[in-house]
């Protein structure tokens, strides 16, 4: 394992976690969930996606307003309506999404890989010049080739991102896949990679440690694994399995990532809503 | 891509019911839902049957049984009792310097009582070579059915997993498997790098019930991923479920592979792209495991979930029309703290 940054962990429990279908964090459980990560180390949150309207707006002001040290992010497409609403809020670092895969830009867009392009660059051109830091975000990068995935890093890099999300967006890598991939591209990509797992076949921990031994800078976590479908990355079992190689960084703290998880697990309890869901034979 | 072959699945989920004291028609209901998964073989211990002594013949007409048995204590004459022809003699960790010569006191005995003989060795680093000698001499000698690899501890890791399995399968001539404790999170991931480097047997159960290797996700993920050829059984995630109901235990709503929520989508791209083609956001069709997609209502919602909903309702949504009900749905969410039912959101349009 090589010796991994302090802030290596993103936190998306309150962006891509809260997308679990069903789910609602209050603007005040947001907040102390975020001053929670915080103060157990993590380096990166992903608060929360401002376009979706005033209610969140409001939570991520909040949250931007708690004197955090973590670096507090958004999450956004590549539109101008999106970057606007970040840039509104406070936000200083953006996040800006784009698919990387053929099956992503061609029956999901209906675009060209060149549109999206032309919007990512656009995109970013209005967040500088809104002062703000970016970092480029390869939706369904398990599907595209490698060679997709560095082309879409040498333009982020050409328009001033600092990392690339590698997103395994439908969860289906396996950890030697990942240590291939991981390493064929952390050799060539100009950024710094951040591994996003998900959970669909219960690989997303494995995936997560793979990537981070093959040279993955960073990697995407929310608090207990929720999230899209089966869920991301729990925090606190990546966390764990670090411990066990003593390669958890200083300043960030286990125990603090247990009991957070265990909270938002807590709060995040979704089976009355899907109880009635046990239909079909 | 990896490729695997088809493993004998040896299930540890009848060994939570056998622990927990479930008498022998409770055993038999398990049984046969586990038979109706494609498991042919479970593993019980011996010990814990002990207590009660259940009746498995019922058990036994769906399932074969292999009885867990410490090598220390070696009670053979309990599966006698039980009704069981096949052993699996638990080796741990302290026991591992004199196994070799353990193993030659007992198996004469174990071979008398024309017992088939496995082990399930308790791993902890590399073997040395004086252990894989003499195992692979005893395993000779004694036409031992089947060594598995058991991570108790849950902290083994997917290549180094891999490259044990590998090195057992070159010494011994005899079938190897894997147990894979789940205590953080990997029994899943080196499971699989088990039947990369070809073990021929899997320990597992339902939803990873007792601590071990979700069997399900060893499956979809060994299929799937690992171009396994294997039929899904019929309604994989509904068996699953009844099989948990029987411990009354309820299985989680993310659970991978067969929770109730893990083909729900809510956010706007997520229902836009399952729309135009599920492969965009679904790793399989729902209805693969016995599940179907649902298209919830809520926070993260768009404007092309309102408009299917309402076009299927026979309303066509103008642009102005869904914007003003989105913010709606979005206010009401955050209030609720939840996603918004049908009924609450044709109010919401008949209102707005």
């Amino acid at each position: 394992m090589p010796e991994l940054k302090p802030d290596f962990l993103i936190d998306t429990t309150l962006r891509d976690g809260e997308q679990a279908a069903g789910l609602v964090f209050s603007a005040m459980e947001k907040l102390a969930i975020a001053v929670a990560l915080d103060q157990a180390g993590v380096g990166w949150i992903e608060a929360g996606t401002p376009v979706m309207g005033p209610e969140e707006a409001e939570a991520m002001r909040l949250i931007l307003d708690a004197g955090i040290k973590a670096t507090v992010f958004s999450w956004n497409r590549a539109n101008a309506r999106d970057i606007a609403a970040s840039v509104a809020c406070g936000f200083e670092f953006l996040h800006i999404s784009v698919p990387v895969s053929d099956l992503h830009i061609y029956r999901k867009l209906k675009q060209s890989r060149k549109w999206v392009f032309d919007q990512l660059t656009r995109a970013v051109f209005l967040a500088r010049s809104h002062g703000c830091r970016i970092s480029v975000g390869a939706e369904d990068a398990s599907r595209a080739e490698p060679d997709q995935f560095l082309e879409l890093a040498e333009l982020s890099v050409r328009l001033g991102a600092e990392r690339i999300r590698y997103a395994d967006t439908v969860g289906v890598m396996e950890p030697f896949g990942i240590r291939n991939i991981i390493k064929y591209l952390s050799e060539r990509c100009p950024l710094p990679i951040e591994f996003h797992a998900h959970n669909d076949f219960g690989l997303a921990t494995a995936n997560t440690i793979s990537a981070l031994q093959s040279g993955s800078r960073y990697v995407s976590v929310t608090a207990a694994g929720i999230g899209e479908r089966a869920g991301n990355a729990a925090l606190q079992e990546v966390l764990a399995v670090l411990a066990i190689k003593n390669a958890v960084p200083p300043g960030v703290n286990l125990a603090a990532a247990k009991k957070i998880s265990c909270q938002v697990a807590a709060i995040s309890d979704r089976q009355s809503f899907f109880s009635t869901t046990y239909n079909n034979g | 891509m990896i490729t695997m072959n088809m493993p004998i699945w040896l299930d540890q989920t009848l060994n939570m019911a056998i622990s927990r004291q479930f008498a022998a028609e409770e055993l038999a209901e398990i049984a046969g839902m586990l038979a109706d998964l494609g498991l042919g073989q479970s593993v019980i211990s011996l010990d814990e049957w002990q207590h009660n002594q259940p009746s498995l013949a019922a058990v036994q007409k769906c399932l074969g049984l292999s009885g867990l048995l410490t090598l220390s204590e070696c009670n053979l004459q309990l599966a006698q009792k039980a009704g069981i022809e096949q052993v699996i003699l638990v080796c741990s960790i302290e026991e591992q310097n004199g196994l070799v010569a353990k193993l030659q006191s007992v198996l004469p005995a174990a071979k008398e009582q024309d017992l088939k003989v496995s082990l399930l060795l308790e791993v902890a680093g590399a073997f040395t070579e004086t252990l894989l000698s003499g195992l692979a001499a005893t395993c000779r000698q004694y036409s031992i059915a089947a060594v598995n690899y058991w991570d108790k501890t849950g902290q083994g890791n997917p290549f180094a997993v891999h490259k044990q399995i590998s090195i057992l399968k070159s010494r011994l001539a005899c079938p190897v498997g894997i147990a894979a404790g789940n205590a953080y999170g990997l029994a899943t991931a080196n499971t699989l790098a088990a039947l990369k480097a070809g073990a021929g047997q899997v320990i597992a159960a339902i939803g990873g019930i007792g601590g071990c290797a979700p069997w399900e996700e060893v499956f979809m993920a060994a299929r799937e991923i690992g171009e396994l050829e294997a039929e899904v059984p019929r309604d994989l995630a509904g068996t699953c479920r009844q099989i948990f109901a029987a411990f009354n235990l309820p299985v989680a709503v993310d659970k991978a592979i067969i929770g109730p929520a893990i083909f729900a989508h809510e956010s706007g791209m997520h229902v836009d792209g399952v729309s135009k083609m599920p492969e965009i956001y679904e790793p399989f069709a729902p209805e693969l495991v016995g599940l179907t997609r649902q298209l919830v209502v809520g926070k993260h919602s768009g404007t092309a979930t309102l408009r299917t909903k309402f076009a299927a309702w026979g309303i066509s949504l103008e642009e102005e029309e869904s914007n003003r009900l989105l913010a709606g749905v979005r206010s009401l969410a955050v209030r609720k703290k939840t996603a918004i039912s049908d009924n609450e959101l044709r109010k919401l349009y008949l209102s707005g």
